[in-house]
């Protein structure tokens, strides 16, 4: 048995870990950039040692110990939790900043101004009441103020519709990662078998995993072959090939064709958890409609409480009993002023007696409206009871966006950690590339050495 | 704490958006003069800030109720100011016709002269402002008062010609109140149902005319009360009557008044209310700009310079 050719293995066995160790150093700075790129590292460690003249242990060298991935499971759990909730109150922000744009308050097309002008035209009218001019003017004021209200309405609908569409689409993005997932956990299974690890596959289904967390609450658990079992409210939603899909179910509410989130298969309905799909329903099923309904009765309050003061006057025609708005109205979205009224503005009511054109007792009745406390049991004027649903919302869209900004705060923080531990550093792989270079110097070195001592035992001969 | 590169990228873009994010808010602020753009971005502010500009429009609106009020008032008083001239008037030349050393002729162009201003009398109660009777109660498209004439064209008697003569018409000045601004022709010419009686202007007026014209003699059997000084008592009763009236719209011109200035007042109040619920202190945002601004600025050098060194710049 030759020693020097045992050397000569040490030797060669060191430069190809080097090569190895370039190559990762290689991968990690190719991917520096990459989104979800974990770092990847060489432990190398030595061969088994040889027992030489019967007394000694003499090591070989070095082997490849392990190579792998850097990351830590604990923080991908935490992470994902967190990334729920953060998803749940960014999407609930977004929707409600949305339902906040469509009341524009502050903006100009305030339904508040109209409902102002409104007032302000029947108290002209109560100056004037003999005037053609300040009737048509009421009518003018209550048309725009009934299209701010049909157009607001209009908007929180399409808003709810859109919802849905978003439900819809997230189903839809959700059924396709974990169908993605299910496709890496059979191929990590295939490329594992051999032992070693299939790093950029783990990588890519860990992104996957971190985007569906922003989706739906989910829990995962991996097997020892590999693959991962994904959960979604204690049901399985990925087991290692097969990946359950959710559907979406069609029913009516309010008129509208909405969808709610089922199982595949016997319809069984999905406990969301956190996550933007329990966000896009909180918004549709709850905000939305909400806010609705409040638009509703303020429109119907107003509606009621004119008419009721409206039908007991006279115009200057003589005869009483008309309804100002059209009595039908079912709530913001169908409000009008009524058609006889439209068309005869001698119709609206001013006086409380007939053949008296300057009694404007009606009119100032009606004018009183505004100040009067007719909503919330009492609490209330029309106007106030608008500004509250208006700032009511601003509330919510506040304190969603303060529920954001700290669960932002806290995903960004496990993010840092996480990238702490598993992202790539420019200047430790530099820092690497010299310690490697320099080992394969050495080990170069070496090879050379035991070729000269070869050189001088052959010349011997 | 090992620092990676994306690790240093993601978390140096996060505050540059932060603070780039933090100027635009103020930029916003700045640009509009307002602090708040949707309700979330102080929903209690904003609240306050809404009622409070309702409250202000509502006032505005109060103020102009109350300039349409305030026109009414003085077109009528100086009316009323020229009816009470003109009852001294008549009661002038009623007295003069009283005396002893008056001819017949005298007393006959005195008549002709009462005539002439009864006749002003009546136009006067017809009086139209912006093309509305203003002492015709509620009845103020058509002529609140009608004359009966005799075939010599003489004004023999005057009747209300509306059921709604007595309407009072008000204006609202403010949340709680309504003041009447019209004087009904009923209080001032001719109550409801006084037609032909004492406590008729008119017919006061043309029994004096038409007693001062027979030369200062009351028709057979009305010696007492269509006698000159029985009638000119009558008129003098009747112009307090007016002069009482004109009190009323003295007082509602001083109380419209007051109500002005309370308003604008109230006005100055609800605007500062206002400033301080959604307006912004201009120095105050000048201020942090500038220091949002040197930090951004520090952050786009502090980046230059960082991401550009790495070990890479130093093997050779």
């Amino acid at each position: 048995m030759s020693t020097l050719s045992g050397i000569l293995n040490t030797g060669r066995q060191a430069l190809l870990m080097e090569q190895l160790a370039m190559q990762l150093i290689g991968h990690n700075t190719a991917n520096v950039n990459t989104t979800g790129y974990s770092r990847r590292r060489l432990d190398p460690a030595t061969s088994p040692a040889v027992l030489r003249n019967g007394q000694w242990l003499l090591g070989t060298g070095v082997t490849t110990g392990n190579l792998g991935r850097i990351r830590d499971t604990i923080l991908d759990q935490q992470f994902r939790r967190s990334n729920a909730t953060l998803g749940y109150w960014s999407q609930l922000e977004d929707s409600l900043g949305k339902v906040e744009q469509v009341f524009n308050e502050f903006g100009g097309a305030a339904i508040s101004d109209r409902l102002q002008e409104f007032w302000d035209a029947w108290q002209d009218l109560a100056n004037d009441p003999e005037s053609l001019s300040a009737r048509t003017t009421v009518i003018d004021r209550a048309q725009t103020l009934a299209a701010s209200l049909n157009a607001v309405h209009g908007d929180l609908v399409a808003e709810r519709e859109d919802l849905d569409q978003s439900l819809v689409q997230q189903v839809g993005e959700v059924n396709q990662m974990t169908t993605e997932i299910a496709a890496l956990n059979v191929q990590i299974v295939n490329a594992e078998v051999a032992g070693g690890e299939a790093s950029d596959l783990r990588d890519r289904r860990d992104l996957l995993l971190d985007k569906l967390s922003e989706l739906v609450a989910i829990s995962i658990r991996e097997n020892d072959d590999g693959a991962v079992n994904v959960y979604l409210g204690g049901q399985i939603l990925v087991q290692v090939d097969h990946a359950e899909t959710l559907e979406t179910s069609v029913h009516t509410v309010d008129d509208l064709t909405l969808h709610t989130v089922v199982w595949h298969g016997g319809g069984r309905a999905v406990e969301l958890g956190e996550g933007k799909l329990r966000a896009t329903l909180t918004a549709r099923d709850e905000t939305v409609p909400e806010s609705l309904t409040k638009l509703d009765t303020f429109a119907t309050t107003l509606v009621q409480q004119v008419n009721s003061r409206h039908v007991t006057g006279y115009g200057l025609t003589g005869t009483n009993g008309f309804n100002f708005w059209n009595a039908n109205t079912t709530g913001a979205g169908d409000i009008a002023v009524d058609t006889a009224i439209v068309a005869d503005p001698r119709l609206i009511a001013t006086a409380s007696s007939p053949d008296a054109p300057a009694d404007n007792s009606v009119a100032l009745w009606i004018g009183e409206l505004q100040t009067e406390r007719i909503l919330d049991g009492g609490n209330s004027t029309l106007a106030e009871y608008y500004s509250n649903l208006v700032s009511g919302i601003g509330s919510e869209t506040a304190a969603a966006e303060e529920r954001r900004i700290t669960q932002e705060g806290a995903v960004n923080l496990l993010e840092e950690r996480r990238q702490s531990v598993s992202g790539v550093s420019m200047d430790e792989e530099m820092a690497n590339l010299i310690k490697v270079q320099k080992s394969y110097e050495a080990a170069a070195k070496l090879i050379a050495t035991v070729d000269e001592m070869m050189a001088t035992i052959l010349a011997m001969v | 704490m090992r620092i990676s590169d994306q690790l240093r990228h993601s978390t140096y873009l996060n505050d540059l958006h932060q603070r780039l994010d933090n100027l635009y808010q103020l930029q916003q602020e700045l640009s509009t003069g307002r602090r708040i753009r949707n309700a979330s971005d102080d929903p209690s502010d904003a609240s306050h800030a809404l009622r409070l500009e309702a409250c202000l429009k509502r006032q505005g609106q109060f103020l102009r109720n109350i300039e349409d009020a305030q026109s009414w008032v003085n077109f009528a008083d100086a009316r009323l100011q020229g009816i009470v001239n003109l009852i001294s008037e008549i009661d002038s030349l009623a007295v003069r016709a009283d005396n002893d050393d008056q001819t017949e002729e005298d007393r006959r162009s005195a008549a002709v002269e009462i005539d002439q201003k009864l006749e002003q009398l009546y136009n006067l109660a017809n009086s139209q402002f912006n093309g509305k009777y203003v002492f015709g109660g509620w009845q103020t498209l058509s002529n609140p008062f009608a004359a009966t004439r005799n075939t010599d064209g003489l004004l023999v008697s005057v009747s209300a010609s509306a059921a709604t003569i007595e309407g009072e018409i008000y204006r609202q000045v403010s949340e709680t109140e309504q003041l009447r601004i019209n004087i009904p022709g009923s209080l001032l010419f001719q109550p409801v149902g006084s037609e032909g009686t004492d406590d008729d202007l008119f017919y006061v007026i043309a029994e004096l005319r038409n007693t001062i014209g027979n030369n200062n003699t009351p028709p057979v059997g009305y010696e007492e009360t269509r006698s000159t000084p029985y009638l000119r008592d009558k008129l003098v009763a009747i112009r307090e009557r007016f002069v009482n009236q004109q009190a009323y719209l003295g007082t509602l011109g001083q109380r419209l008044q007051d109500t002005t200035s309370r308003l604008q007042d109230y006005n100055i109040t609800l605007t500062d209310a206002l400033e301080n619920a959604e307006g912004v202190d201009i120095t105050d945002i000048a201020t942090r700009i500038a220091t949002e601004e040197y930090a951004y600025e520090a952050m786009l050098s502090l980046g230059a310079h960082l991401f550009s060194k790495s070990l890479v710049d130093f093997l050779s």
